[in-house]
């Protein structure tokens, strides 16, 4: 064989039995990997609408929403006990995702916590703490919510940034601002 | 070379005498970027063992029937297969862990630890001598992120493995766990091991 025809042999054989075994592991962990996904999600759901229980997939134009019970769904006497959203931000060192939950005639917050982001260790990461998660909590979504440096007035629907980090504050504020907007017109129509 | 010495001494160079952190500086990226935490140190550290091992111990066994001409071709496709495999197993049964390493696990395939450690041993030695130099140097790598990411974790955050063990009036230094603790814990750390090099 001449060094041209054992070098291509050598590639594709190589390249195939790689290709074979990792087709083979995939199928092995596919199953793991989506049971982990869901696990992940109807976590995050019950973490943001405590006593959830079951959910209803409405998501529409890749925005992803769920109406939350308090029962199965096909129990008739289950409570709707709000909408669980899946919102992007774009923050200071790539994407924000949140997941916020919204009173059932979504007029208010209930509240968020933060899915995936990158923002920095020590300050814009404390996007992710109770005392920032927690300013957002009953917030209206009648108007926007705002930024504030410094001490913030909640009847005026704002927040305070924290110290340091007011890009990732405004980031995950401008996020829901957005994306709240987005769904609502998306669940209740443009009229309302 | 490899008739010269004793087949423990592969194994056992790794962790000291030819560190791949230390003294070879293989692998500066992941050391650097994931040591934040001890728990990602060993996440990192066991992970790259493992494709090491595997990477080595294939490459040393089909040396001989890869041209020259398209190795690093060849290797590049072994590394990324095992790296793959690595990825999607801490996917399915560590998915904390995963998400918390983030890139830095397909990002394997470029270590060049891993390519290091194929190029100047297992394409030159047997199956058995490849896999106790591939594990030496996957386990020495591991200690040492484990002990970077213990010392970064616990003067960051005040805790070890996640478990608060610094009194609650330690104030952690919030840059131990940016990039620029990283910088220091790592020079610092190679200093100590030159100089006791130097004594000894």
């Amino acid at each position: 064989m001449n060094i041209s025809t054992r070098m291509i042999v050598s590639l594709t054989v190589v390249t195939v039995l790689a290709g074979l075994a990792l087709a083979f592991c995939y199928e092995i962990f596919k199953d793991k990997i989506d049971q982990n996904a869901v696990k992940a999600l109807n976590d995050s759901i019950n973490e943001v609408i405590p006593g959830a229980v079951s959910k209803e997939d409405i998501s529409k134009d890749d925005m992803v929403m769920y109406k939350v019970y308090d029962k199965p769904l096909s129990d008739d006497t289950k409570n709707f006990l709000g909408y669980a959203i899946v919102v992007n931000a774009g923050g200071y060192q790539g994407t924000i995702k949140l997941i916020v939950s919204v009173t059932p005639d979504f007029s208010k917050i209930i509240t968020f916590r933060v899915l995936e982001h990158s923002e920095t260790p020590g300050l814009g990461a404390y996007i992710t703490s109770t005392g920032f998660i927690s300013q957002f909590e009953s917030l209206s979504l009648n108007q926007p919510i705002k930024v504030k440096k410094g001490v913030a007035n909640k009847d005026a629907n704002e927040i305070s940034a924290i110290s340091g980090a007011t890009i990732s504050s405004k980031a995950v504020t401008n996020g829901l601002n957005e994306g709240l907007a987005k769904a609502k017109i998306l669940i209740l129509g443009s009229n309302q | 070379m490899s008739s010269k010495k004793p087949a423990i001494y592969h194994f056992l160079k790794g962790f000291w005498e030819e560190n791949p952190v230390f003294v070879q500086i293989l692998g500066t990226c992941p050391t650097l970027a994931v040591t934040a935490t001890a728990v990602n140190g060993i996440g990192m550290g066991l992970a790259t063992t493992f494709v090491l091992i595997l990477s080595c111990v294939v490459v040393s066994i089909i040396k001989n029937l890869i041209p020259n001409e398209v190795r690093i071709g060849v290797y590049t496709v072994i590394i990324a297969a095992f790296v793959t495999l690595a990825d999607l197993f801490l996917k399915a049964y560590f998915p904390d862990l995963s998400k918390s390493l983030g890139p830095f696990v397909p990002l394997i395939v470029v270590n060049c630890i891993i390519f290091g450690r194929i190029e100047a041993f297992s394409a030159k030695n047997n199956a058995w001598l490849s896999f106790l130099d591939a594990l030496g140097n996957g386990l020495g790598f591991t200690i040492t992120l484990i002990i970077m990411g213990s010392i970064r974790e616990l003067l960051g955050k005040g805790t070890w493995f996640g478990i608060p063990v610094l009194l609650s009036f330690y104030k952690p230094m919030l840059v131990m766990i940016l990039p620029t603790g990283a910088f220091f814990t790592y020079g610092t750390l190679m200093a100590i091991s030159n100089a006791l090099k130097q004594k000894s």
